[in-house]
């Protein structure tokens, strides 16, 4: 890895055929949230092998993720896209759920597991444990404070991967009721989840992927990347699954100017990168539950881009 | 069910309602009835216990009847029974003897839900009104026409239609329209759904006076709707399974579209719900009741669909 | 032996769990489980639960099942000592770290992996077996097949919520509830309560219980939306479980009037004791069994109404500025 590694996710081949990486260093394939999001990179092993080819073509790290809630009919395909994965040279798995860690550990030793946001590291003793089945580095739950994951960190002694920005998921389900409004829509599955949807009642914004719920609000940390660098980390996502490639491109680049910056002592601020932020969002910024405060708060100097729309 | 709710109040244009549309709300229970009168409702329809779709939950017996069209009456107020299962043709004599008795206690009108039966009741018991049942599965102005013709006095639509479709059902049709603003929307269309008893059909309890049937709804029900639509399925694809899911169903409560509604002539709003609990019946009641009252004063333009209350959805129905 | 589990919000509730027929009862740590601190018991009103419970011939297991914070483990295995001294039968637990750390200190202590944990396949369960897990509560949207392949399949026992809700999302990969409303307090003992974090602290809002809009982008798609959030009692399905073979039926209800859980608890206790005696050619009549729990449910359904009302209130109130 260079001076920091900067992430991106994926569903599908078309999204990234669509996109502009160049401002990424690794980029995580598939949705975890519904197997049968069009054309999921963890259901299409065809589409795999390509991705993952073509991620690696352009010099980019890809790691393949796998469900946040797999049940035991879905573990036959989850096992045949670890097979996938590891035949076609991919340079991790990200692992949601314990179950799939374990089959990671037992029967692709050599692939390293990135224990993702939905598996619930929030102790230090907990990584320590996945740590003992193969995870070589964690998103912690979304739940944690900053200085609660430096602690784990330390603690387990594997580096934390951390969200900066993007909607931040705050839960799944098996059921997507999206399905319920098939019938009076003409979009049908699998195509319903991929328009902007939002649930909203008063100030209350979150957005609805069917089978899981993101906050409305952007996270961005744009701002607290000196204290991120700072406290030792290194490892940076975009959450852009259901964002559109300009959105991926565009604040990836910020991101990554950001960080090279602020990693080579440049403490100046680029406006322009606000400008884009702003642009990029449409219910407002927050800073998820990294201040140890309610998580669609926003704490930093840039008030008033956090409440832009 | 014809007179107005709301008495006149003087002769000029301005302030007299523009609607004489009631508010009817279900009772599963005695006291689900009261908070619904109290919240507002002018009619709360009840099930007669062995009789009703549905089953065992949210029936009243004859004593609780009694007391149930007591208070309504002191109320000024008015019951609609349902007795809207089919019955077996032996059991229509003994169920028309029941409702003999009762209009003699004073019930005024009833929910059925067989066209044989409907028109026995009609030339049997000429006095009471008769509504066709959500479970006669109507959906336009010649199926209103069909119960029309067979004496029916009142139709109940589902709230999926669109106030143009009531609209012109009105335009042709004389009886009155009810339309169930607030309903699960149910994958398959009320009335027509027997997949419950495909999977298990077997004659359950002594207790009823009707051979209820656990598996179905119409014959009874037992209360169980086995809600096979609600079950995890497993969805194959070419063979190989893809997904898991329920038959899509949801809680639909139209209250933001009243307005349509009432000007498109509905003249009875009714609200599913026998299985709510009394205060979610009252607050559910109190929502609608203060919507079409906004609207009769004349709210038209800057109204706002009041707020449902929370947990408005049916729970287990 | 199948065993009624009850829940234990205080210790009348406790008393009344053993006089209606429980065979066991939990009871939450005060700040460590997944229900707010006025549902939990202080450690001295522990040591007692245990002693009534133990007299009545009814085991009693703590959970301490939330997703504690990293420094709080060593304060979390103190008071495991004292609790397992004083003869808890077990621990209800959720935090893989904490799970593995109790274990380590007490290894013939019992542990049982709380929904909490969202255990949801076989690889899961054995994932959790072998850190020491030796009894499972399954997720409330698994079903019979899964149920039945997981008890052919491995060494565990299983728990199933015959009483419970089964929320929107999978219970433990939810934190939408802090999301909008989330107040670190602090109580007597220090401990930090995470008021809206259903996780860490147990009290939840119930946001996905709001009404909510649908919108595509800026367009109002649909007024209302419900997310499905249904509280339910097992009926249909004891028969099958029971038959199943299942280790435990557990009730959840720390939240509800002592009255109302006692019924519930009384009400189970009587329907598996019914089915249990009868002779096997015989059919099980389950109709009057309905008819009972209709009432019990309309309580249940009444106070869950006004307790959501609550919750999506305080929800909406602004956190009091830290210093």
């Amino acid at each position: 890895m260079g001076a920091f590694e900067l992430n991106t996710t994926l569903s599908n081949l078309r999204d990234l055929r669509q996109s502009d990486l160049s401002a990424y260093d690794a980029v995580y394939l598939g949705n975890i949230y519904c197997r049968l999001f069009e054309d999921n990179f963890l259901e299409r092993m065809d589409h795999l092998k390509e991705g993952i080819a073509r991620v690696k073509e352009q010099g980019l790290r890809a790691y393949v993720t796998s469900y946040a809630a797999p049940r035991n009919d879905a573990l036959p395909k989850v096992q045949i896209a670890l097979e996938t994965a590891a035949a076609a040279g991919a340079d991790g798995v990200e692992v949601h759920n314990l179950g799939v860690l374990r089959m990671v550990h037992e029967q692709f030793p050599a692939m390293p597991s990135h224990v993702g946001g939905f598996a619930n590291v929030y102790t230090d003793a907990g990584a320590q444990v996945l740590k003992e089945y193969g995870a070589v580095r964690f998103t912690p739950n979304y739940e944690i404070s900053l200085e609660e994951v430096e602690g784990i960190a330390r603690g387990a002694g594997i580096p934390a991967e951390l969200q900066v920005h993007g909607k931040m998921p705050l839960g799944v389900s098996d059921y997507c009721f999206l399905l319920e409004y098939e019938q009076h829509w003409p979009e049908k599955c699998p195509v319903l989840c991929q328009k902007q949807l939002f649930l909203k009642q008063g100030d209350w914004a979150m957005r609805s992927v069917g089978k899981g719920v993101l906050s409305g609000r952007d996270l961005c940390m744009l701002e607290h990347l000196p204290t991120l660098v700072e406290a030792g980390h290194r490892i940076f996502r975009i959450e852009a699954a259901y964002e559109t490639p300009a959105y991926r491109g565009q604040i990836g680049q910020v991101y990554r100017d950001a960080l090279e910056r602020v990693l080579g002592g440049d403490a100046t601020v680029d406006e322009r990168a606000w400008a884009l932020i702003g642009e990029h969002t449409a219910v407002g910024l927050c800073n998820g539950f990294y201040f140890g405060r309610t998580g669609s708060e926003y704490v930093g100097k840039r008030v008033e881009a956090a409440a832009a729309c | 069910m014809t007179a107005s709710a709301h008495p006149a109040t003087n002769d000029s244009d301005i302030g007299l309602p523009k609607t004489c549309a009631q508010l009817l709300a279900p009772a599963g229970s005695l006291e689900a009835a009261r908070q619904a009168f109290q919240a507002g409702a002018d009619a709360v329809y009840v099930g007669l216990k062995g009789w009703s779709r549905g089953g065992a939950r949210g029936e009243l017996d004859r004593e609780q009847l009694r007391q149930c069209l007591e208070l309504a009456r002191a109320q000024r107020k008015r019951v609609q029974l349902a007795v809207n299962i089919i019955p077996k043709p032996q059991q229509r004599q003994r169920l028309l003897e029941e409702l003999a008795e009762l209009a003699d206690w004073g019930l005024e009108a009833v929910i059925l839900n067989d066209v044989g039966f409907l028109r026995e009741v009609r030339q049997k018991l000429p006095g009471l009104a008769i509504i066709a049942s959500i479970g006669c599965g109507a959906l336009n102005a010649d199926d209103a026409l069909f119960y029309q013709d067979l004496g029916a006095t009142a139709i109940v639509l589902p709230g999926n239609l669109e106030a143009e479709e009531i609209a012109a059902i009105k335009a042709r049709a004389s009886l009155q329209i009810e339309v169930m603003l607030h309903m699960v929307e149910e994958f398959i269309q009320l009335g027509k759904c027997w997949m419950p008893s495909y999977v298990h059909f077997a004659a359950a309890d002594k207790i009823f006076p009707a051979q209820r049937l656990g598996g179905s709804v119409k014959r009874g029900g037992v209360g169980t709707c086995y809600r096979i639509c609600q079950q995890p399925w497993t969805v194959l694809k070419d063979g190989v399974e893809v997904d898991q899911r329920l038959f899509p169903s949801r809680q639909i409560s139209r209250v933001g579209e009243l307005a349509a509604f009432l000007e498109a002539g509905v003249d009875v709003i009714k609200i599913q719900g026998r299985s709510l609990f009394p205060e979610m019946v009252g607050a559910i009641i109190k929502t609608y009741r203060s919507a079409m009252d906004a609207w009769s004063c004349g709210q038209g333009g800057e109204w706002k669909a009041p707020a449902l209350p929370a947990m408005w959805t049916v729970q287990g129905r | 032996m199948l065993e009624l589990l009850a829940p234990a919000g205080n210790l009348e509730m406790v008393k009344a769990a053993v006089d209606s027929g429980a065979n066991a009862i939990y009871v939450g740590a005060r700040g460590w489980s997944r229900r707010r601190d006025a549902y939990e018991l202080s450690d001295e009103q522990l040591h007692d639960a245990i002693g009534i419970a133990h007299a009545g011939g009814v085991k009693l297991r703590v959970a301490v099942n939330t997703n504690m914070q990293s420094c709080e483990l060593p304060t979390l295995l103190q008071k495991m000592e004292k609790f397992v001294a004083w003869g808890a039968d077990g621990a209800i637990m959720t935090d893989v770290g904490a799970i593995a750390q109790v274990h380590r200190r007490f290894p013939h202590l019992v542990l049982h992996a709380s929904i909490g944990a969202n255990i949801v396949n076989n690889q899961d369960v054995a994932f959790y077996r072998s850190i020491g897990v030796s009894q499972v509560v399954a997720d409330t949207k698994l079903t019979l097949r899964e149920l039945a392949s997981r008890q052919a399949g491995l060494d565990v026992g299983i728990e199933i919520l015959i009483h419970a809700n089964n929320c929107y999302t999978y219970l433990g990969k939810c934190w939408m509830s802090p999301y909008h409303r989330l107040e670190r307090t602090t109580d007597d003992f220090g401990k930090d309560l995470f008021r809206g974090s259903p996780n860490r602290g147990g009290l939840d809002y119930r946001v996905c219980l709001e009404d909510w809009e649908l919108y595509d982008g800026s367009a109002l798609l649909e007024p209302h939306i419900a997310l499905k959030n249904d509280a339910f009692f097992y009926l249909d399905d004891i028969p099958a479980l029971i038959d199943l073979g299942v280790h435990c039926l557990k009730i959840q209800g720390r939240e509800y009037p002592v009255p109302l859980v006692a019924s519930i608890v009384r009400f189970y206790r009587e329907l598996i004791d019914a089915y249990q005696a009868k002779p096997a050619e015989e059919a099980f009549d389950l109709a009057p069994w309905r008819l009972r729990l209709e009432a019990i449910r309309a309580e249940r359904d009444s106070r869950r109404s006004n307790m959501t009302l609550v919750l999506l209130n305080e929800a909406r109130q602004p956190v009091p500025h830290r210093a």
